[in-house]
């Protein structure tokens, strides 16, 4: 049986989807006497597995990436060298694949033309996500996130924002992630995702 | 905008001579320490307290003794820098960003009035204003150019900084 990927093992994946710089680039460097730019790359993975009813499994862990908007973007910026407020807690919502068009970077919680919220789950507010510390430039969580769908469903992916209420325009929009087939999840089965997001700096 | 994005940093540096002509001009890219992405993280995501309660600080490092910048540099361990104190003032200059729009921020410049010939290297972020190795302030970025850069003593050096976060 498959298990799910550790935080390590989800960093590790983050860092082979970056760039990298070929001889030739680094040729070209040492000929124009050109100092390497140093990069700094932020990512998020979703990795999500769908259980059935009776507790087998009936899609096994997958990944794909998130995709974040401005909104979000311009939060993390300003929290970290503004100074503005913070959101203590964020929470995850699932979004519909009946309906869905695509994300937009300019997405927010009130605007998000391309998609809804899938809402048909049996909790009653958006789960929390709660990373432990960042380490290494890695924000992530120890267990998964479980939804039980109150009706057969189709998940699209899944969205951060930092209010809890379904169906809610509050709170900030942080990313969103979906994937290019939706996930069919039926009545009293449940939806698992890990959400991680790492900063990985390289001078 | 798929993961992953670019968290990009660029100093813009215009050092005039005593004279007040330009002498020289860079834009020199920054690399953030794993201490401050872990910061980033835990402030944005965890609520954690504001590092730079007064705002973060500009510094200069210094051209002389430098080998590199690393990942790994902390505010308190930087073996392959030191730091250039040769300004009016003493202590590091004040980044006042305006509001991040479009992934992107960035602040009016701010000024080092040159007290002390030497030569820089390159500038850092720091969460606090004083010049020493704190190691409990925070050392955000770093950013050096390709060879040293010459400064005297009654020279300025304008220095504006930008972030942004945006595709690849």
């Amino acid at each position: 049986m498959l298990t799910p990927l550790t935080p390590a093992e989800q960093r590790d994946i983050v860092a082979a989807t970056l760039p990298r710089r070929g001889p030739l680039s680094k040729l070209c460097d040492l000929l124009l006497r050109r100092r390497r730019k140093p990069r700094i790359y932020l990512s998020g993975l979703v990795t999500a597995r769908v259980m059935n009813p009776d507790g087998s499994v009936a899609v096994p862990w997958y990944t794909y990436p998130n995709g974040a908007v401005y909104v979000g973007l311009n939060k993390m910026q300003d929290v970290m060298f503004r100074n503005q407020a913070a959101h203590t807690t964020w929470y995850m919502g699932l979004i519909r694949n009946t309906g869905f068009t695509g994300e937009n970077i300019n997405d927010t919680m009130v605007t998000h033309a391309g998609w809804v919220e899938e809402v048909q789950y049996t909790a009653g507010v958006r789960p929390a996500w709660s990373p432990s510390a960042a380490a290494l430039g890695v924000l992530s969580i120890a267990s998964p996130i479980s939804l039980t769908a109150s009706a057969t469903i189709d998940v699209k992916g899944v969205f951060a924002t930092s209010d809890n209420a379904k169906s809610g325009t509050a709170g900030t929009l942080f990313a969103t992630a979906t994937e290019g087939t939706a996930r069919n999840v039926l009545s009293g089965a449940t939806y698992e995702f890990f959400y991680s997001v790492v900063l990985t700096p390289s001078n | 905008m798929k993961s992953p994005l670019l968290v990009t940093g660029v100093f813009g540096m215009i050092y005039c001579d005593p004279s007040g002509a330009v002498e020289w001009r860079r834009d020199i890219d920054n690399g953030a320490t794993i201490v401050g992405c872990d910061r980033m993280l835990r402030r944005m995501f965890l609520g954690a307290s504001p590092d730079a309660g007064s705002g973060w600080k500009i510094g200069i490092i210094a051209g002389s003794g430098f080998s590199s910048v690393a990942p790994g540099d902390t505010h308190g361990s930087h073996p392959g820098w030191t730091e250039f104190s040769g300004y009016s003032g003493g202590v590091r200059k004040n980044w006042s960003p305006f509001a991040a729009t479009g992934g992107v921020m960035s602040g009016i410049g701010t000024q080092f009035d040159i007290t002390s010939a030497g030569t820089v290297r390159g500038l850092l972020t720091a969460s606090k204003a004083v010049i020493d190795l704190d190691p409990l302030a925070i050392l955000w970025s770093t950013a050096v150019a390709i060879s040293n850069l010459t400064v005297a003593s009654g020279g300025v050096l304008h220095v504006t900084y930008t972030t942004r976060i945006r595709n690849p």
